[in-house]
Formats: C-alpha cells, structure tokens, sequence
C-alpha cells in the first residue's frame, strides 16, 4: 500500500490537500479517512476487491474507468458476498441513435447493480446509511459516433447483515482500469 | 472465481462469498469454482453450480423482460393516438374513428412495425443457443 500526499491551491490564501492511498495491492481492509481517497489500479480482471473497511454512517463517491470486452452491468457485492434477493435496482439509459430511453428494473438480485457498458466511465455515490448506491455513466462507442448515458439507484433492503467492507466491484467481462473511491462523511 | 457458498445463519438465504474471511462464523461451507456467483443455486436443500440450460434459460427471462420494457416505452408514444380511435368507436362515432385512423396512419403504421420487430426479436431469443450468442443480442429498434 502506498500513500500519497498532494497539495492544489485554488487562490494564495486558501488551499486543500488530499491523501491518496494506493490499494491496488492492499491484502487487508482499509479505514479511509473522511476526505481521502484510495486508487485501485487493474489489470485484465474480472473482479476487484475494493478492500475498504466500512460501517453504517458512511459516504463515499466512486469513479470507475474501465474498458471491458463486452457491454455488461456492473456489481458490487458488499463485504465481498451475494446475499439472495436483497437488493432492487432501476436503470435508464439514452442512446445517441434512439429518442427512446430504455429502462431495466430487477427486484430481487443478490448485489447492488451499476448500469454500465463497455468503456464506460461510472461515477457513483455509495450511501452505507441508507445502503443504496446511485449514479449515472457515459459511453462512447470507438466505431459509429454512438454515445449512451446511464442512471441508475441500486438499494440492498436487507437490514439484518452489517455492511463493514465496502466490498468487490464484479465486472461483466475481463477489464483494465482504475477506482478512485473519496470518503465524503 | 473461487467462491465459498453457505446459507446464512440469520438471513436463511443463499450467500456467497469471494473471501473465506467473509463467511459468518457457524456457517457450513461449499467452496465452488464459477464463472460468477449468480451460477450457485440452492436447490431442494444442496448448494449447487446451475446447468448451462439453467443459466441460458434465466438470461432468457432477463433478455425478455428487457424487450418487454423496450417495447412498451416505444408504443407509449403513440397510446394517445389508439385512445382517441378507441375513445370514438366507443362512442360510436365511426366517422371520425376513420378521420382519426386517416390522420394517424404513419403512428398507426410505426406501431405494426414495432410489434412486427418485437416478435422477431422474441424468437431470436428463444432460439439463441448459447449465452455468448444471447448476450450478444442488442435490444434497440432503429
């Protein structure tokens, strides 16, 4: 685990810094602290685990950029486990070669879901209060100028298991990225 | 992936973990190697990996009830044309369900053709013999 600490001002009497934390190869969970955040860098993986400890008061915001094979919705499976039929979700994506949304809506999946395609870039809030995570994602298409935009909420309505670590983000199919997760309360 | 599958004590459902430090303490454990934890199945009491026909058949259900979704956001467009047509038939005034079916001819047309791709996107579904060629499947009426 590597720890960085950068430093950006926006004007001679006012500055912010932030503490960023490699944990591309963390072993072990994490405690972010409130305003830093952590990068996860990935190779040719259908998995990553986020390895963030966690508990049930806590705001993140999570940008993921991934280029997977195929388009696939993605998952994140808190304290790095499935639980059947805890978690509804709704996604509504728009398209640049239809004026017609499409929507997709599963009441009883076993993770939160993430409406994501190919090279798409996912930015998302992970509420553990309320244990919902909402965002949306864009796409580009690298052939025939298509681009779609995604949003989407994903709740897990089960309140009978503690969410103490952040979890796994599952992808549809192999992907090379990174997460940047920030911890905001 | 490696996954380690075991029914929760306190939720008495399926449960799959991707780390052995995330199964609860007491619970009994079926380690498995799958594709993705969806493939595991409780089944008339053993956990299980499901059959090929079992995961095709499910990302069938799925596919259709995407087009099904699809498909009724795109009539809802034109509900209001078929409404006002009803709404006189019902009144029985056939003079102007006709004036309405003249004025509306090209809506009335894109919603045959709509339900005509519908049908034909349903059997390539249904007749999709592998997940490869069934995700493949884009959903989108151009």
């Amino acid at each position: 685990m590597r720890l960085y600490l950068s430093r950006s001002s926006a004007s001679p009497s006012t500055s912010t810094s932030t503490r960023r934390v490699d944990l591309t190869n963390a072993t072990s969970d994490y405690n972010l602290q409130v305003g830093e955040e952590a990068i996860i860098n990935f190779t040719s993986v259908l998995n990553v685990l986020l390895r963030i400890t966690t508990n049930s008061s806590r705001l993140y915001e999570m940008f993921i950029y991934s280029s997977s094979s195929t388009s696939s919705d993605y998952r994140i499976l808190p304290n790095n486990t499935t639980y059947s039929s805890s978690f509804s979700w709704v996604g509504i994506t728009w398209d640049s070669t239809s004026s017609t949304p499409s929507y997709i809506a599963e009441n009883n999946t076993n993770a939160f879901k993430l409406r994501a395609y190919s090279l798409s870039v996912v930015y998302a809030i992970i509420d553990t209060t309320s244990r919902i995570i909402q965002g949306f994602s864009g796409y580009r298409a690298t052939t025939g100028g298509v681009t779609r935009y995604s949003e989407f909420t994903s709740g897990w309505y089960s309140n009978l298991v503690d969410w103490t670590s952040l979890g796994t983000l599952i992808f549809g199919s192999s992907s090379t990225g990174h997460v940047l997760i920030r911890r905001l309360l | 992936m490696k996954v380690y599958a075991f029914i929760h004590p306190d939720l008495k459902t399926l449960c799959c973990a991707l780390l052995p430090e995330a199964v609860p303490e007491g619970a009994e454990v079926v380690e498995l190697e799958v594709e993705t934890p969806d493939d595991v199945v409780y089944d008339n009491g053993q956990i299980r990996v499901k059959t090929e026909a079992e995961k095709l058949e499910e990302e069938k259900q799925r596919k259709l009830a995407e087009l099904k979704n699809y498909v009724a956001s795109l009539l809802e467009q034109t509900d209001y044309v078929v409404m006002k047509i009803s709404e006189a038939q019902a009144l029985g005034d056939t003079d102007t369900a006709e004036q309405l079916k003249q004025k509306y001819a090209t809506q009335l047309q894109q919603r045959q053709a709509i339900r005509e791709w519908n049908k034909q996107m349903k059997q390539t579904i249904r007749n999709a013999k592998t997940l490869e060629e069934l995700r493949s499947i884009e959903i989108r009426y151009v």
